[in-house]
Parts: structure tokens; sequence; C-alpha cells
């Protein structure tokens, strides 16, 4: 675990770096020059954004390869 | 029509564009028309109504949005009257022989049954020297395969449209060719922007997304936009004195 660790057993992300939790926030992904919009959890300090890997290994996974030259 | 997945909700995601490449298609297609003041301009599958505000931003106020969805068409009438918006079926136009100077039919063709009958709908209603402006998902491939499939006809049913079969449809209908430009990136670009806000897009569309069937297998599927005039006389609309809804059957 390096910035982020989940709390206790209501499962709510918080920011190790920062001790708050997160919140969802509207944020800016980009990939292959191609910006998008999304609502993720994040720092409200730090800006640091979770994404989990369910969110990484699918969703984002197919985008990707959407956006790939294949 | 595949109704399959949610037109709300991809209006939701996208906005009222609900298209590859937002207005920047329209835009250009405006480039070519270069319409006058006064032009007769219908939007056949006009959706949330983007590109009937962007008509209207660029001067263009005799306009008219047809849509199957009145859903969608509620969201249109957010930025325009809504006796200018009608709700009905691409496949049969509720419009007179030769009404319109120019025919905006974007991201529409593709998700209809009868294509070649939307086509010949564009055709009717279109004056003489006026212009149709299509953009949509096409197969790259004009391979032997895909003349086989348009010669059985199969593709008008439930294939992907091919640039040799459009320009053939439209030639066959009277129409002169003045633009054909692919933009292979923007419908990445839409497709991976619908997959990430968890929207259902048309089957088609997902062979872009590597999900259906052997890569060999899969159709080249890009995105056009096409801008053709009609053989005949020269449109004067700007000209003309037209009668209130004069454009209705």
């Amino acid at each position: 675990m390096t910035e982020i660790a989940k709390c206790g057993s209501d499962k709510k992300w918080i920011c190790n770096r920062c001790g708050v939790p997160l919140e969802v926030q509207k944020v800016r992904l980009q990939y292959l020059r191609v910006i998008f919009a999304h609502h993720l959890p994040a720092c409200p300090k730090c800006g640091m954004i979770l994404i989990d890997e369910e969110l990484a290994t699918g969703k984002m996974a197919e985008a990707e390869q959407a956006l790939e030259d294949k | 029509m595949d109704c399959s997945f949610n037109w709300q909700e991809i209006y939701n995601t996208a906005g009222p564009n609900m298209r590859p490449g937002g207005s920047v298609l329209t835009e250009r297609a405006l480039e070519i028309c270069n319409l006058p003041t006064g032009s007769l301009v219908a939007d056949i599958g006009c959706g949330g109504g983007g590109t009937l505000e962007y008509l209207m931003q660029a001067g263009l106020s005799q306009t008219i949005g047809l849509d199957y969805s009145e859903a969608l068409l509620g969201e249109a009438a957010s930025s325009m009257s809504r006796e200018r918006l009608i709700r009905g079926s691409a496949e049969m136009l509720p419009f007179k022989e030769g009404s319109f100077d120019a025919l905006f039919c974007e991201c529409v063709v593709s998700i209809l049954a009868d294509r070649l009958g939307v086509l010949c709908e564009l055709e009717r209603v279109l004056k003489k020297g006026g212009y149709l402006i299509v953009s949509d998902v096409f197969n790259q491939d004009d391979s032997d395969r895909g003349k086989a499939e348009i010669a059985s006809q199969k593709i008008l049913i439930d294939g992907v449209l091919t640039k040799k079969f459009l320009l053939g449809v439209l030639n066959g209908l009277g129409f002169s060719l003045l633009l054909w430009e692919e933009y292979e990136r923007l419908l990445r670009e839409f497709v991976a922007r619908m997959i990430l806000a968890g929207q259902c897009l048309p089957e088609l569309w997902r062979h872009r997304q590597g999900m259906n069937g052997k890569k060999a297998d899969r159709p080249k599927i890009s995105y056009f936009l096409l801008v053709a005039r009609k053989r005949g006389t020269v449109f004067q609309s700007a000209v003309n004195k037209r009668e209130s809804k004069s454009w209705m059957t």
C-alpha cells in the first residue's frame, strides 16, 4: 500500500497522505490525447484519485482498447 | 430502429450532439454547402437538437427537426420552438416532395432497418439542387465479401454501410458527391467515452470494441462525413416566399 488505504469496517477510503476521506469528484482522465471527464473518488486536499481494480481492468481497459490502433 | 440502448442516457452522457465529432462535422459540412440565410433545413434524427441549435447559431433560422424519440424531442424543445419539432420516422418522412434546401442525417442511417428506404425518402423531400449531409459509421472493407453481401442485399438489413454501397445508391438517386471524408479517430473517441460512461452502443459499433468474434472476422468500422447535391435546377431558397408549414404533407 502506498498512498491510499481502506478505512475500517465501513470500507470508506481515506487518503493515506492527508488522512481525509475520499470524495467522489468529477475528474479528468487522459489517454492517447483524449480527455475523459469521469466521477471517481478523490482526495479533496491533494487531489489523489482512486481507480479501483474493477474499473481499471473493466471499462477503462475496454476504452483504452477502443482508442488504440490495432 | 435499434432500440436496444437508452437514447436518453446517451444524451445525458454525450450531450445534445449524440454522435462522434459533435458539431465539428456539422461545421465542416456547412463550409461545403455555404447555405444562404433563409434556406429551409431539416435535421432528420435530430435527437436532442444539438445540430438544430448549431444551425441557428450559424444564421440558419428556418430549421425543422424530426426524431422518433419523444423524450429527445423534449430535450430539443429547450432550445427551439416545439412546433418546429416533429415526431416521426426517417423511413416515412411526413414532408412533401422537394421541400428542403438541405437535409442533415447524422448518425441515423446505420441504426435503421430500411436504409435504402431512408435514402429514397431523403431524396424525395429534398429540392433539386439541394444538399444532403450524411455522417455515419461504415465498413472500410469494400472487398469481394462486401460486394457479395451488397448483392444479396443482406447489407441493407443487418450489415454495415460501405462507401461503395452508399455512393452507388446516392448516384442512382441523382446525387453528385461533393465531399467524402473519414474520421475514424472521432469514432474511436466517442466509443471510448461511451464505454467509460457505461453506455450501451449499437451492436455494429461494438465491433470496434473487439468484443465480437475473431479479429479477422470483424469489419473495419470507421466514420464518414459526406456532402452530396441533388442534381437538377439550382435552388433559390433565399428569395422564395413560403407559406407557413408549406413543407408538411
